[in-house]
């Protein structure tokens, strides 16, 4: 074969080539036949050129390949570094090339993995940083970390760590040779967290876990490599780039967290969430978005935004089963977006996985916070890891303590002084921090009680004191403290430092600063937690108050504040002011974040809240409508505002009576609400309470009857005995029985739910008489017709006293209390209360009252026969 | 004028049609983009997204001012993609030089995840050999069409558009695009079937 590499021939090849170009493709062969009869060379030159002209060329590949193997060093077999000899090659990467190696005295036999960094990428601060900062990583001694053993400099000045070696597969590669099953699988994955959360209790990232990263030994023992070395790198490398303008992506984007996408800071939650992708690859062999891998763009922004696909929906069917439910929660916990929605540690995750393993139920069912601290509580397991993350990432911006504590005290500068605050405090944590240390390294679970209390008895010490001269500071700390004494749930510890603190800040005269409003709302939160709603509110008034004055109207401070305040008058059932509220902070939310904005849903949901409440069904239902369409425009069909408009919606539906609109609404709900959130959350719950009471309307009585009783437990034991939906299931089922005429179990249930509700929401709270519009309706059907009287009207004269007169809910009350009136023969007393029932039903013509049409019709057909029969009567109960 | 950068000046005098101010060029582009290529390059693993075509971009953005016109852009990035076609080429030959051990070990203490065995250093192998050859090729081309070479260069190496080489060359679009399109048939010709 000849080439067109004569320049003789060069000019006639290309016109020739060309010209058929311009032809038809299956003319070309003859046209260059025919023009090249006398010359043959010249032909098969052009025809081969024509045979190459639509092929791909490849040629951007090849420069991309070869770009992409720039960054290694020339090669050094057989040099010595250190105390080393270079044996092999066995790895490269673009910072540098990994050799083994061996001691070169041959004093004794030790293969190691030496990693020499590139040159050329060399520069004198990076080369600083790496030999202070491995000291860090030396100290990382886990039996399932490769241990970092030495480093230093090479002759011609490139800096080089000496690793332990590691024979083994990646992880995944393991795993699937090895066939392993998911226990097995996840027996691996928990000492691999064992040994990412103990360098996490070393200050030590990891930044880059990824499968080849883990490497499993014949032994099965996992292990560790690279463990913060690519910290170190990008550390280092990331700063050399930040201060030239751009900071280059250095990912390996499959094993990446949000928050590296976005380029912030790890931390971390960021191996928590790597963790998570490991772990879901492990169980079903897929990545967690369904995405094509080579689109860059698409797998970070299916990083930032995609939900993950359900772990059992993606896996085989075989594994599929084994992952629904538990494992399909803890994934997809692992794998929220916001740090906050994560683990707090991956120790908790770990400990998840474990209580799976143990067929223990799990925390990441659970999802909601409140949910989680009760349990929490209750399980008294207060090492929580909440608060660790805190620490740690207090600890990455400390200052010595001391030296800052004399600062402050000399600072007169208000700006200077807030930041050498705002440096003691975090400082103090981080000695905080430091003493628990000692435990870490015992092999015992860090207590952030311990060290919370050891910090509070230091303060409070008088004698040891350090913060004596700076009040303002300890304030601070001790308001901090009382912060995560109250996210522990812990209450009772943390009312002194939130009393300190304010008690300081007002001796100090510092009442009107955000710090106040702060320890303000710690205060709040506690009172509100203890069921105090009349002190709480008086708090959010005064928090309000002076957050308006101090920050302005439009300060989350004090739109949280004022919110505050709308939650203690709902919740004390002065609905008419939590409107007002309410209504306030939507227009404000407005100004500020637009209409589209999430707090401003929320707030319009509060609204919607409201009417509902007040029995303004109309306008709930159309805020909620609003609501859903919003939300679901904004954040998704699938998110948790959106789900939980939804199932306001539904509500809303179905308290009106309109149960056919009600059913698919609900429906729809709880199957987003159980993918989305679990089986367990509040939300799905709610959605199941909402179900059942739908299957009540519609008459299903024993299906009615089997979901009131399912969520019942389940709120029972997800909620707890007195929780005001737990409540409100047990008041409903007790309807259910009531209504089959099982008056006797009914009995039990309503007494526990009033009790209780009257211990925790008060008489006359909305919520109460509802419950006591129950009980009354049960002692009327038990035939203790005295006791039901006495008590719709208590009921009436609450809704009276609250100016309430209008409130759809007051239909059955006085029906209640007409047919007591009937039974006792009081026919005039029947006949008006029927008659003002009529009247507020027939203005409320969208709410549908149970049993209240066929109150009315008897009342109807008594009515004709008294106009009919006893015109004298009828005449006596107009004149009353 | 802004001083941001020497590159600014001697781009402007280089196009004007100072020779010496390309000799001046030559060594400063070559040892940022050497050095920005090797950290740049190591952050990618799977998928080899980041081009060298990308890089130049990105030494553009730091090295000259925003101010210059875009003809002086265009210039640049002929004189880059020069430069990143020499810079692979000597690494890939002495990456060629280099003995590996090709064992089955794997050790993995790299930041790319690109874990090397003996089919690892087979593949890398290859990749070098491809871009020698698309070099040598292209050295064989410039002996018989200077231009299409230097066109194929610029555009393979460099990622410059049709209308930043229409400025370096003085070319039409149309005249590019035969040019091109002949060139690289030929170039394809030439690696499909290597000269013996």
């Amino acid at each position: 074969m000849s080439h067109a590499s004569d320049s003789s021939s060069w000019g006639e090849v290309e016109a020739l080539f060309h010209a058929a170009l311009e032809l038809p493709a299956d003319e070309r062969t003859a046209f260059v036949e025919q023009s090249c009869s006398t010359s043959p060379d010249i032909r098969d030159q052009v025809l081969l050129l024509l045979r190459h002209d639509a092929q791909a060329s490849g040629f951007t590949r090849i420069v991309g390949d070869a770009a992409c193997h720039l960054a290694v060093p020339p090669a050094r077999d057989g040099s010595v570094v250190g105390a080393y000899r270079l044996l092999t090659r066995i790895g490269e990467g673009g910072m540098g090339v990994v050799y083994s190696a061996e001691r070169a005295d041959n004093l004794y036999v030790k293969r190691v993995a030496i990693k020499l960094v590139n040159t050329a990428l060399v520069s004198d601060e990076l080369r600083q940083r790496f030999m202070s900062e491995r000291q860090i990583l030396a100290a990382l001694e886990h039996a399932n970390i490769a241990r970092l053993l030495d480093g230093g400099s090479t002759d011609d000045g490139s800096p080089y760590l000496v690793m332990e070696y590691v024979q083994g597969l990646p992880l995944d590669e393991y795993c699937d040779r090895r066939a392993l099953g998911v226990r097995e699988r996840l027996e691996l994955f928990v000492k691999i967290c064992g040994a990412v959360h103990y360098a996490h209790q070393q200050l030590v990232i990891h930044c880059d876990l990824k499968m080849s990263n883990i490497l499993v030994a014949d032994d099965g023992e996992p292990r560790l490599v690279d463990f913060g070395v690519s910290r170190l790198l990008s550390n280092a490398g990331g700063e050399e780039a930040a201060s030239e303008g751009s900071r280059p992506r250095r990912l390996t984007l499959r094993y990446a967290s949000p928050e590296q996408v976005r380029g912030d800071v790890p931390r971390t939650a960021t191996d928590g969430y790597v963790l998570g992708v490991i772990l879901y690859e492990l169980l079903t062999g897929m990545w967690p978005h369904d995405v094509a891998a080579d689109d860059q763009a698409a797998v970070m922004q299916a990083i930032l935004e995609q939900i993950p696909r359900l772990p059992s929906r993606v896996a085989t069917p075989v594994r599929a089963r084994q992952l629904r439910g538990d494992l399909d929660s803890i994934l997809m916990k692992s794998l929220q977006k916001e740090t906050t929605d994560r683990y707090e540690s991956v120790a908790r995750f770990s400990e998840d996985v474990t209580d799976y393993l143990a067929l223990r139920p799990v925390m990441a069912r659970a999802g909601n916070w409140h949910y989680r601290l009760r349990k929490l509580v209750r399980r008294n397991r207060v090492a929580s890891m909440a608060t660790t993350v805190l620490l740690l990432s207090a600890l990455a911006f400390t200052a010595t303590l001391a030296e800052r504590n004399r600062q402050v005290a000399a600072q007169r500068d208000v700006a200077a002084f807030e930041r050498d605050k705002a440096q003691a405090v975090t400082g103090f944590l981080a000695d905080m921090f430091a003493q628990a240390t000692p435990d870490v390294a015992q092999g015992r679970d860090i207590t952030v009680r311990a060290v919370l209390d050891s910090a509070g008895e230091s303060l409070t010490d008088s004698l040891d004191n350090s913060f004596a001269d700076n009040p303002l500071v300890a304030a601070t700390i001790r308001r901090t403290i009382a912060d995560v004494y109250l996210s522990l749930g812990l209450l009772d510890t943390a009312e002194p430092h939130i009393e300190f603190a304010l008690a300081t800040l007002r001796r100090e005269g510092q009442t009107e600063t955000e710090d106040y409003v702060r320890a303000l709302a710690a205060k709040d939160i506690l009172l509100g937690l203890r069921f105090e709603h009349e002190q709480a509110k008086a708090v959010s008034e005064e928090s309000f108050a002076i957050s308006s004055r101090v920050l302005g109207d439009n300060h989350p401070l004090t739109i949280a504040a004022l919110n505050s305040l709308g939650v203690k008058h709902h919740m004390t059932g002065n609905l008419t002011l939590a409107m007002t509220i309410f209504e306030e902070i939507y227009r404000r939310q407005v100004a500020r974040l637009g209409e589209r904005h999430p707090l401003t849903i929320r707030a319009l949901r509060s609204v919607g809240i409201i009417h509902h409440w007040l029995g303004h069904y109309t306008r709930a239902e159309q805020h909620y409508r609003d609501c859903v369409a919003l939300a679901r425009d904004v954040m998704g069909e699938r998110h948790s505002l959106t789900l939980g408009c939804l199932s306001n919606l539904g509500s809303v539906l179905e308290t009106t009576g309109r149960y056919v609109e009600a059913e698919p609404i609900i429906r729809q709900h709880l199957a987003q609400a159980r993918d989305v959130l679990g089986d367990d959350h509040p939300e799905t719950l709610r959605s199941m309470h909402n179900l059942a009471d739908v299957y009540r309307g519609l008459g299903r009585i024993a299906e009615a009857g089997d979901l009131f009783q399912k969520t019942l437990e389940r709120r029972r034991e997800a909620l707890g005995d007195a929780h005001v939906e737990t409540l409100q299931t047990q008041m409903k089922l007790a309807r259910l029985f009531r209504q089959i005429g099982d008056h006797d179990r009914a009995l039990p249930l309503m007494k526990d739910t009033l009790t209780r509700q009257r211990d925790t929401l008060g008489e006359t709270h909305p919520t109460t008489l509802i419950a006591a519009q129950e009980m009354a309706d049960l002692l009327l059907a038990r035939d203790e017709h005295e006791a039901a009287g006495a008590l719709y009207l208590s009921i009436l004269s609450a809704r009276e006293s609250a100016l309430d007169y209008e409130h759809p809910d007051s239909i059955a009350t006085l029906a209640g209390l007409a047919e007591v009136r009937l039974v006792q023969g009081n026919l005039a007393g029947y006949e008006q209360l029927m008659r003002r029932a009529i009247t507020l039903a027939d203005s409320h013509p969208r709410v549908s009252v149970p049993d209240f049409a066929e109150s009315r019709q008897a009342f109807l057909r008594f009515s004709d026969a008294v106009s009919a029969s006893m015109p004298d009567m009828r005449a006596s109960a107009e004149t009353h | 004028m802004s001083d941001k950068h020497p590159v600014t000046a001697l781009l402007q005098a280089w196009r004007v049609g100072e020779e010496s101010a390309l000799e001046q060029l030559t060594p400063l582009v070559y040892e940022e983009l050497r050095k920005r290529a090797g950290y740049l390059f190591s952050g990618e693993s799977a998928g080899h997204t980041l081009q060298p075509t990308a890089l130049v971009n990105e030494l553009y953005g730091r090295l000259v001012d925003v101010e210059v016109d875009w003809q002086d852009r265009a210039h640049f990035y002929a004189l880059c993609s020069r430069i990143m076609r020499h810079i692979l080429v000597d690494h890939a030959k002495a990456g060629r030089a280099t003995k590996r051990g090709g064992n089955m070990l794997i050790v993995s203490l790299d930041e790319t995840g690109i874990v090397e065995n003996a089919s690892e250093a087979q593949h890398r192998q290859t990749e070098t050999e491809d871009l020698i050859s698309l070099d040598q090729a292209l050295q064989q081309l410039a002996t018989l069409d200077k231009r299409k070479a230097e066109l194929v260069e610029m555009q393979v190496f460099g990622g410059l558009s049709f209308r930043e080489m229409g400025v370096v060359t003085g070319l039409s679009e149309s005249t590019l695009d035969r040019d091109l399109r002949f060139a690289r048939a030929w170039l394809r010709s030439r690696l499909a079937t290597p000269s013996v």
